[in-house]
């Protein structure tokens, strides 16, 4: 797989059917309402934002769309298809793969062990031997294919990595697995200033390469950046959707409340 | 173009990953404990040299502490790194042998499997018999531990002395004889009379030692097993290199050095069941998913790792162990005692930690802890050949416990403070 680095791809014609459509999607806990019909789509070699206060339902969202829950009433279309999930192995059955704040790996694995894990390429049927020249071979592949440099290269364990790479890691295993659909939660929440832009520009890299990606972020300059376009979630709702020309301002506008798309400005009861 | 810098980069890496592992599999952090037993070994060579011309590394001596150290310490420590690589811990392990020992010994003694009609069926089944009690006990820990959500070290505290107290409830508080009979007359079965017993050890069923081996012959083949398990798994070049070497270095030796002494059936044992975790640990998929869960369990969960049969399987593989350490014990003895190995579970677990398995799981391995077990015990035996006073013996097995633990510490703090830079 070549791909253009630096160009966006002329797959965002205007015709291209979302990879992911979220229609009307509710979710309750009890008698709390975290998310009320909220509706999106996640378009192949786009980023679509979800941004929102705490506690506005961005991370029931993604647990939502990563098969963790079940929606309480609403549907989710993949590829024009109703799909239900009820568990999150089934989401990652159908190529979506969530890439969570907390990082999934495990620290005393290298990379191409990470990559691979539970899924591992095996040989001699039940003995299930690991073929890990292979393994390590397709996981420099990848890793190389997104432009990410780790001194050292697949074998060297994720323990002795800089938070950027662990999360450029996490990032492209779950491309890896993924053909469609890619869940980022606060990628770079947790890194500096040079860490984040290298794990940014594996997103746009991504994206190039034509993946649907939600990206969920609290950090408005990365949104700005990176999104085609944002929804806005405040008290379990969408608020706001831009599209086109905005800035992180706007985004915060609708965070806060000061502009809504809302048509009756309810006090919710949120959480 | 992109195809092409890939596969160089490939390549890069793949000499990077074969010099790295070689330089970093001798550091003393990966190697310490190999270099510590080297060490011990050269130290009483020259002691009991220098001070009774005894040389303490010939044949007889080193069967001699590999048969001390392998019942019950080594056979259940291969057991334990398993579950400790799992992120758990079992305290109740030699009481759950004893129970196992103790299970075979009243199931001859109430003739439980002379149905079967001969006597082999018979001692068959009652070992077959001690090491599902073994299992059973094992799998108890375990579902408590992951059905309950109760912290591994305190269900097993309390099987500890639970398991204790059945071995004893089932003894009737006495040792009980390991005495097959030898024919099943309806007489004997009806008149339950020990004096006039024929009866049958099972070590004289098969036999004190399977026969003289030369351990250097023994010790290369295992070498060159090692070498082809690392080649079917895609391992670097120069490990598999090194392997094959010291297979050969060995194998040759062993025609001009006569390294030669009877090997016990717990031997035997011991080494089967070393290779075949090993190989699993090393080279499997399942092996690896063992470190997963111990490693990061909520990312195990996610990779979609059966965590619970990870968390569970150990618990009854230590288990299995236990069983199998009480049929190698009764392969040698005459009668079992209810307060069999008691205490002894901590120096299936100091074996763990000298040998480098981490307390809180996803990193250990087999051979290290075997060298940990091999280490406690060629102190024993240094100890014992050099009279040094039991007190002395105990003060400095407790001092290495901590040392080696601290020395692993420091030795890790460094490593990451060089990686870092």
């Amino acid at each position: 797989m070549t791909t253009a680095t630096n160009h966006r791809t002329p797959a965002s014609s205007p015709n291209v059917t979302p990879a992911l459509e979220v229609r009307d999607v509710s979710k309750n806990f009890g008698a709390v309402q975290a998310l009320k019909s909220v509706s999106f789509n996640i378009t192949p070699g786009k980023i679509t934002g979800l941004v929102g206060d705490n506690g506005a339902g961005k991370s029931t969202m993604v647990k939502v769309l990563s098969g963790v829950h079940a929606p309480s009433s609403g549907t989710l279309l993949l590829d024009g298809e109703p799909i239900v999930f009820s568990n999150p192995g089934q989401a990652r059955a159908a190529k979506i793969e969530t890439v969570f704040q907390t990082l999934e790996l495990v620290e005393e694995f290298d990379v191409a062990e990470n990559f691979y894990m539970g899924q591992e390429l095996t040989r001699l049927g039940p003995l299930r031997i690991r073929r890990t020249a292979e393994m390590r071979k397709e996981a420099a592949v990848a890793v190389g294919q997104l432009g990410i440099n780790i001194p050292g290269g697949v074998t060297r364990k994720v323990r002795t990595m800089s938070g950027g790479q662990r999360q450029a890691v996490a990032i492209a295993r779950a491309a890896f697995w993924s053909s469609k659909v890619l869940l980022l939660d606060e990628p770079t929440a947790a890194l500096g200033v040079r860490e984040t832009a290298q794990v940014l520009e594996v997103i746009e890299t991504l994206r190039d390469q034509g993946a649907a990606i939600l990206l969920i972020s609290h950090n408005m300059k990365d949104v700005e950046r990176l999104c085609d376009n944002v929804v806005v979630l405040r008290q379990g709702r969408k608020s706001g959707h831009l599209t086109g020309e905005f800035t992180g301002q706007d985004c915060v506008s609708y965070i806060t409340g000061a502009v809504s798309d809302l048509d009756t400005n309810e006090a919710g009861d949120g959480e | 173009m992109n195809d092409k810098s890939t596969a160089t980069k490939f390549d890069d890496t793949g000499v990077e990953v074969a010099t790295q592992s070689i330089r970093e599999s001798l550091t003393f952090r990966n190697a310490g404990i190999y270099y510590a037993l080297m060490l011990i070994v050269a130290i009483f060579t020259w002691w009991s040299y220098s001070s009774s011309g005894i040389f303490y590394l010939n044949a007889s001596n080193v069967e001699n502490v590999l048969e001390q150290a392998a019942t019950p310490v080594a056979i259940i420590a291969i057991g334990m790194t398993v579950l400790m690589v799992s992120g758990n811990f079992d305290l109740s392990v030699t009481s759950n042998a004893a129970l196992s020992a103790m299970s075979i010994a009243i199931a001859i003694e109430h003739q439980w499997f002379d149905f079967l009609g001969s006597v082999e069926a018979a001692v068959v089944a009652s070992l077959i018999f001690g090491i599902v009690v073994g299992s059973v006990a094992g799998l108890l820990n375990g579902l408590i531990h992951w059905y309950v959500g109760l912290n591994s070290f305190i269900v097993t505290l309390g099987s500890l002395t639970a398991y204790r107290g059945l071995t004893l409830l089932i003894a009737n508080d006495a040792s009980v004889d390991v005495r097959f009979r030898k024919e099943l007359t309806e007489e004997q079965i009806a008149n339950n009379d020990r004096e006039t017993e024929e009866g049958v050890f099972l070590g004289d069923l098969i036999g004190d030692t399977i026969g003289d081996f030369n351990l250097l012959l023994l010790a290369g083949i295992g070498f060159l097993v090692a070498a082809g398990g690392m080649r079917i798994s895609g391992q670097g070049k120069v490990p598999i290199r090194i392997a094959i070497a010291i297979g050969m270095l060995s194998i040759v030796s062993s025609v001009f050095v006569d390294y030669t002494t009877s090997i016990s059936h717990k031997l035997v044992v011991l080494v089967a069941l070393l290779i075949i975790t090993w190989a699993f640990m090393t080279f499997t998929a399942p092996g690896l998913h063992l470190y997963a869960v111990g490693g990061n369990l909520e990312a195990s969960k996610a990779a979609g790792i059966n965590v619970a049969l990870y968390r569970i399987v150990p618990f009854v593989f230590v288990g299995f162990c236990c069983g199998l350490a009480a049929v190698t014990y009764i392969a040698e003895q005459k009668n079992i005692e209810p307060n069999l190995w008691f205490g002894r579970e901590l120096w299936v677990i100091a074996s763990c930690i000298i040998g480098g398995v981490s307390l809180t799981g996803g990193s250990g391995k087999v051979m290290k802890s075997m060298a940990g077990a091999l280490l406690l015990y060629t102190l024993l035996n240094g100890f014992q050949i050099n009279r040094v006073s039991p007190a002395l013996q105990d003060t400095s097995i407790g001092v290495l416990i901590v040392a080696s633990a601290a020395a692993y510490v420091v030795a890790e703090r460094r490593a990451a403070a060089k990686g870092k830079i």
